[in-house]
């Protein structure tokens, strides 16, 4: 294994799950985009250890150099997690259920309701409903809660 | 200690996967028959072969592409009447010869050996078994931390 397939190997085996817990943090006050990336990276990495332990153990014998099953081997962790990442991205929306998620993120001292997710859930879903009410008039997306 | 235990856990996800499925092959390897499984003659080593002898009927079992990576190991089993040639080529071909007549009782893969070093890290490169050891030092860190949030629920630090 040269330096090159055992460095894509880390990033896949360390770098994509670190990746994905630092987007999951605070995910209650991503956007859609933030939860969508967080999602489908999250799934691409789990198709990613299907595909990456199956390439691992079918046949279990040593790979040879530059074959399909080596590519298997190194680039389906970090591949899969990228691309469902991009994927998830792209088609990631605002929650059906819960409060709306926030278009950016909502800082510390910003004084929006919003802040803090450590609060009883019914408490924080009625912020949710009185922050999304409050911008009913103009909200693009239709209303949040049926 | 909650994000050290999130992020070890984490972290080791997949390593901890591969591991515990080698792990589990390796233990049932005559079942899943990733190693031969080849009934014992003769027991003893008197009237045994020379050496030299048992690879040479091995060499011509296994052909010359094979014999031509040379000998990994010769695993001698006296109580069995038998030696396990085992060569150095890449699916780890192994030759089971009877020890005084030369017959060759067996000729197959050695699958179990990729699991071993698959195990330990060491199929990646050499210096892959560190990986293996920070694991094992992360299961640990895992445990303690573990058994930390159990006994002080509240002390979520």
């Amino acid at each position: 294994m040269t330096i090159l397939e055992g460095g894509l190997l880390l990033v896949g085996l360390f770098g994509a799950p670190a990746a994905l817990l630092a987007i999951s943090h605070r995910f209650r006050d991503r956007g859609r985009r933030g939860r969508g990336t967080f999602w489908g990276g999250l799934t691409g990495y789990g198709v990613g250890i299907a595909v990456w332990v199956a390439a691992i153990f079918v046949p279990p014998v040593m790979w040879d150099p530059a074959t399909l099953r080596l590519a298997g081997v190194v680039l389906p962790l970090a591949g899969l997690a990228v691309a469902g990442a991009l994927a998830g991205a792209l088609v990631g929306r605002t929650p059906r259920r819960g409060p709306k998620a926030p278009t950016g993120r909502v800082l510390k001292n910003s004084g929006d309701p919003r802040y803090g997710t450590t609060g009883p859930a019914s408490r924080r879903i009625a912020e949710g409903i009185a922050v999304a009410t409050s911008r009913r008039s103009n909200d693009e997306d239709g209303p949040v809660l049926p | 200690m909650f994000h050290t235990h999130l992020w070890i856990g984490v972290l080791s996800a997949a390593l901890v996967i591969v591991v515990s499925v080698t792990g589990i092959l390796l233990n049932h390897k005559r079942t899943f028959g990733l190693m031969p499984d080849v009934a014992g003659v003769e027991a003893g080593l008197e009237g045994a072969l020379p050496l030299a002898d048992v690879v040479r009927a091995a060499e011509g079992a296994v052909g010359n592409a094979v014999a031509a990576g040379g000998v990994d190991r010769i695993d001698v089993r006296p109580d069995d009447g038998l030696a396990k040639v085992r060569f150095a080529d890449r699916l780890v071909t192994e030759a089971t010869v009877a020890l005084r007549t030369g017959e060759v009782l067996h000729v197959g893969e050695r699958n179990d050996v990729f699991l071993e070093k698959l195990h330990s890290g060491e199929i990646f490169g050499d210096r892959w078994t560190l990986l293996s050891d920070a694991l094992a030092v992360g299961l640990l860190i895992l445990l303690l931390s573990g058994t930390w949030m159990w006994l002080y629920p509240k002390a979520r630090m």
